[in-house]
């Protein structure tokens, strides 16, 4: 999942980065309205954490500028004002949820993921794939009764293409989905995580969950 | 209170009907005693000119038997009758305690029975008459008089009692009708909602009498709901503004829990620690900014050598500069003199100096410069400031980004601005090109101007 985190708290900023990255999730930030609606505007996102009060553009002139749009990530405002018609107005111009600071990290993570479901119109936080079924909130993985021992990115990788049964990703757009825009890393590490993903599913017997269209990508037929 | 006023006009009336019933029973007597008196002496006048003729009923027809109101009786020296009314039927009055050349008046019961009054006296006669001395009583009926007294005093009590109840239904109606605004702006009080900002006391209706406590009651209403307001206010800026940093420390506690590396353990803990002191700091002014605000602080003038405070804070500042990679220039003379409150001149001139290196880019310049009237002036560059950002600037939680070090510049220069009002100054933010904030102190009194003279101050004050 990509997220955007817009906050002009660089502390805030830098802290949620890292700790939803720690959770597999790819994570971009922005310090105020105007840079997160350049960024919206060129990335492909899942997720918006938006800040309320920020300078140059406030949260709720980026809320205003995306409501018309048909298409957009969803969005968790995440702000220090607790009124009521703050809540209120937030949630008319398009907010999907709402997070009064100061607030638990967990809580974040679970309320993000829950965005991210209903995202894909997932009723129950465990998506099932044959034998394999994915437990999108304590993000683990299971083949029967055994646990995969997956990396966050191992994990987000797998979740990523089975959310997307069906459809042919190509590294390009993979590599976009799970890491932030200014990573260091190539795009070359998806076929890295390929391996060492198909690898960890070959020992509890599917090897075959993923298959490589050549010239076009990976799928889970 | 139309009772109160009642119950006093009850008293004053019952005051008045006593005085009343006294003044006519004595004037009704005076009367009465004066004609008796003056029939007494006529008897006696007569009766002393006219030894063996004493019958004075034929010339004074009261006194003949048909009336029964009027009697009078006269005695010589030795206590024998002279003569008495024909209205007596021959009965005696008694013979009444009497003094030479005095009238004595008397209450008492007639011969035929009926209250009256009596006047008696003693008058001398000539050594050569045998009678010696007469002794006169004039007896007159009072029971017609006593009759008359009881209808006055009926009448008066029913006026009395007519005048308390046309009193009772005028003072009530008075009184509601003068307290009738004064109800009504009862009611415009009771209307008043604390939590509506805009809420203000109706005084129009009121009489013009009422309206100066009316003014007066809306004033203290207002500057009641405005310190009501700035409360609210505060407390909601407070909540607001520590949400950010405990939002921060709890993030930096949340997710710093699952790292195993102490590095980044310990950077976790730094982190958490600054941003408690950002806290601390935030608290502080507020605190600070609300004393002001609320006019709790009251200024201490002295005389202060402003150069000298610039160039202390310059050098108090030099690490917090060194750290942003910010240097200070100072173009001041050598001393100016003011007369101002030093301590709150410290703080207004640390958070200017804070607030311009804070905010200043890495590389950059600060310039202070102080004129010789004591215009104090500091120069920062502002990339990153808009020209419509300079409205919002003095708004406490304003907050600007630039780069990396996205902060509320708004507390500290609405915190200057309010130590400027306490101190009287004049505080201007102006933008100037190329992207320069200029922050102007003007307005301090010099020692000159405080002092009356013209002459510069000497090395000698303090």
């Amino acid at each position: 999942m990509r997220v955007l985190v817009v906050d002009d708290s660089e502390r805030v900023r830098k802290t949620l980065a890292s700790g939803l990255r720690a959770h597999g999730m790819a994570v971009d930030t922005a310090a105020d309205g105007a840079e997160a609606l350049s960024l919206i505007n060129g990335l492909s996102l899942d997720l918006i954490v938006l800040d309320l009060m920020m300078p140059r553009m406030d949260g709720m002139q980026v809320l205003r500028a995306l409501k018309s749009k048909s298409a957009k990530p969803r969005i968790l405002v995440l702000s220090a004002r607790d009124h009521f018609q703050d809540r209120v107005d937030a949630l008319n111009l398009g907010a999907d949820d709402y997070l009064v600071k100061p607030f638990a990290f967990e809580e974040l993570l679970a309320r993000l993921l829950a965005l991210g479901r209903r995202s894909f119109a997932e009723a129950s936080p465990d998506i099932a794939c044959g034998r394999l079924v994915l437990d999108t909130a304590t993000r683990l993985a299971r083949v029967d009764d055994t646990v995969l021992a997956l990396t966050p990115k191992e994990y987000a990788l797998l979740e990523l293409l089975v959310r997307r049964k069906g459809h042919v990703m190509n590294r390009t757009h993979i590599f976009e989905q799970l890491y932030e825009s200014d990573s260091d890393v190539s795009d070359a590490v998806i076929e890295v995580l390929m391996s060492t993903l198909r690898a960890k599913l070959s020992r509890v017997g599917l090897p075959d969950l993923i298959e490589t269209r050549r010239g076009f990508g990976y799928v889970v037929a | 209170m139309a009772l109160g006023v009642v119950a006093g006009a009850l008293l004053v009336l019952s005051a008045s009907f006593v005085v009343l019933h006294l003044a006519i029973r004595n004037e009704l007597y005076r009367y009465l005693d004066e004609d008796m008196r003056g029939q007494m002496t006529a008897i006696a006048e007569y009766a002393a000119a006219s030894p063996g003729r004493e019958r004075v009923s034929e010339f004074m027809p009261q006194f003949r038997t048909r009336t029964h109101q009027d009697f009078f009786q006269v005695w010589d020296g030795a206590g024998r009758t002279l003569a008495r009314s024909d209205s007596s039927a021959g009965r005696d009055l008694p013979l009444l305690a009497a003094a030479v050349g005095v009238a004595t008046y008397h209450d008492l019961v007639l011969p035929d029975g009926h209250h009256g009054r009596a006047v008696s006296q003693t008058f001398e006669l000539a050594p050569d008459d045998a009678r010696q001395r007469l002794t006169v009583v004039v007896a007159e009926e009072i029971e017609n008089l006593e009759i008359f007294e009881s209808r006055i005093h009926r009448l008066l009590l029913a006026i009395a009692i007519g005048t308390a109840i046309a009193m009772l239904l005028i003072a009530r109606l008075a009184v509601l009708r003068g307290l009738g605004p004064v109800a009504s702006f009862a009611r415009s009080v009771e209307s008043v909602n604390p939590e509506d900002p805009q809420a203000r006391l109706e005084t129009g209706p009121l009489p013009s009498e009422l309206q100066p406590v009316a003014v007066s009651f809306s004033r203290l209403l207002d500057r009641l709901l405005d310190a009501l307001a700035r409360e609210k206010r505060y407390a909601r800026n407070v909540a607001h503004e520590l949400r950010n940093p405990l939002a921060e420390i709890r993030l930096l506690a949340d997710v710093g829990a699952g790292r195993r590396e102490p590095d980044a353990c310990q950077a976790t803990i730094r982190e958490i620690g600054s941003t408690a002191a950002e806290m601390e700091q935030i608290v502080e002014a507020l605190m600070a900014l609300t004393r002001y605000e609320a006019g709790l602080e009251s200024p201490q003038p002295e005389p202060v050598d402003l150069g000298a405070e610039l160039r202390r804070h310059n050098r108090a500042m030099t690490a917090a500069a060194d750290q942003n990679a910010v240097s200070i220039s100072l173009d001041l003379p050598g001393e100016v003199w003011v007369y101002t409150d030093s301590a709150l001149l410290q703080r207004l001139l640390a958070n200017l100096f804070g607030n311009a290196i804070a905010h200043s880019p890495r590389g950059s310049t600060v310039r202070v410069t102080l004129s010789p009237d004591g215009d104090v002036r500091l120069t920062n560059p502002a990339p990153h400031l808009e020209a419509t950002d300079l409205p919002r600037l003095g708004e406490r939680f304003f907050r600007v980004s630039h780069g990396e070090r996205g902060s509320h510049a708004g507390l500290g220069l609405s915190l200057a601005a309010a130590i400027a009002k306490v101190l009287r100054l004049r505080f201007a933010l102006e933008l100037r090109d190329p992207g320069c904030l200029v922050v102007s102190i003007r307005g301090f009194q010099t020692l000159a101007q405080s002092i009356g003279t013209a002459g510069p101050p000497g090395r000698n004050w303090p």
